[in-house]
């Protein structure tokens, strides 16, 4: 009994010395948008689509999305502490600007702390969306949950018949 | 060959037969089932746990804990845990994330004396408690620039209130060292129950608890006085 016990003492206290490090695999939170085109309309897919974000403080754009073709879904990254993202959709065709579309996403900031051996993020609730409709015919809010989680969607767009 | 087989076969049978029929006819020995004398109430016993109070001097969080067990004879131990924790993280080398910790936790639950012999000197015991911690937490983190839209972000928590309630399933053992002392071990398994006033998913780390998280396994060292 005694030396059972001893046996057991000394596994229980490497047992209690173990520590481990359990951050998300995925870090990224991103909005999934995916789009519609009009039924029989074949000219949008035809165009390059391209997505600037506008920078905080008049700083200039950057480029999420330059001249893709035949888009279905996009990943665009949310900002961690603006209120509403602005994006501007752009289509064109062979380099010439066909239409400009621009959305504004409004959204609350949730900061994310898991440990700290992992580096924090932010989580968005989608509370708003306004937009432009040169080329988009609608926006609906699919998934207004935005995480670090994948997704099938969170924002749809219908896109417009261009004749 | 086979005849020899065949006779082998029926001797065992008969054998057996025999032996069982010999089992039957032996009158059956009335047992004498021996009363159990002890009294239900057997004394109580206070604790320390030394294993959290080294944690806390040679890591960045830990606790210190008693506890107090009432013996009922000799097999059901309820028991009464309390302490405070606290627990200070500086700023990471990674992450640059600092936060700390602190507050009062309390635990109640029993143990069960699993040894066949419950008066030995050795005791292993199986359990279960139920455990509650009440703390505040301050969190601040290294700003960064954001990449895609600019500005800076970051956030900082600052005394942060929250409680957490859990469960935990306790494998104990102990022996007794000279007189009223005894000493041992205990294993626990811990699960996360709720925890409100979280504003920010998850806390670093929770008074009685150890590291947030899914589910814990912890180990303490326990000194034991029998009054």
């Amino acid at each position: 009994m005694r030396r059972l016990f001893l046996i057991i003492s000394c596994v229980l206290a490497l047992c209690s010395a173990c520590t481990t490090i359990e951050c998300s695999l995925n870090n990224v939170v991103a909005c999934k948008w995916a789009m519609t085109y009009a039924e029989g309309d074949t000219t949008l897919s035809r165009l390059a689509l391209s997505c600037f974000a506008t920078k905080a403080g008049a700083e200039g754009d950057t480029v999420l999305v330059n001249q893709a073709m035949n888009v279905k879904s996009l990943s665009v990254p949310m900002s961690a502490m603006l209120d509403a993202d602005t994006l501007h959709f752009v289509l064109s065709h062979q380099g010439e600007v066909m239409a400009v579309d621009r959305v504004v996403v409004s959204k609350t900031n949730e900061p994310v702390f898991e440990s700290v051996d992992c580096a924090t993020r932010f989580h968005h609730v989608i509370s708003g969306i306004d937009y432009t409709r040169n080329f988009i015919d609608s926006i609906t809010i699919s998934n207004k949950s935005v995480t670090n989680v994948e997704v099938l969607e969170n924002l749809h767009i219908y896109l417009r018949s261009v004749q | 060959m086979s005849k020899y087989l065949k006779i082998c076969i029926f001797i065992c049978v008969a054998f057996s037969s025999v032996t069982l029929t010999a089992q039957a006819a032996t009158p059956k020995k009335p047992t004498q089932e021996v009363a159990d004398t002890i009294p239900l109430f057997r004394g109580v016993a206070v604790s320390a746990d030394l294993a959290g109070a080294v944690i806390r001097m040679v890591s960045d969080h830990g606790q210190y804990e008693a506890a107090a067990r009432v013996n009922l004879r000799d097999k059901y131990f309820p028991v009464l845990e309390a302490g405070y924790g606290d627990g200070t993280h500086d700023a990471d080398v990674v992450t640059g994330i600092r936060t700390s910790s602190k507050g009062f936790f309390g635990r109640i639950g029993c143990d069960y004396n699993i040894m066949k012999n419950k008066h030995d000197d050795y005791r292993i015991y199986a359990g279960a408690r139920y455990g509650f911690s009440s703390l505040t937490t301050d969190i601040s983190n290294l700003t960064f620039q954001d990449p895609v839209y600019g500005g800076i972000a970051g956030f900082s928590v600052e005394g942060q209130n929250s409680t957490y309630h859990w469960l935990e399933a306790a494998f104990t053992m102990d022996a007794k060292i000279a007189g009223p002392l005894r000493a041992g071990w205990s294993v626990r398994y811990r699960r996360k129950l709720a925890s409100t006033g979280v504003t920010t998913g998850q806390l670093w780390y929770v008074p009685g608890y150890g590291t947030d998280g899914g589910a814990k396994w912890n180990g303490m060292f326990y000194v034991t006085l029998e009054l």
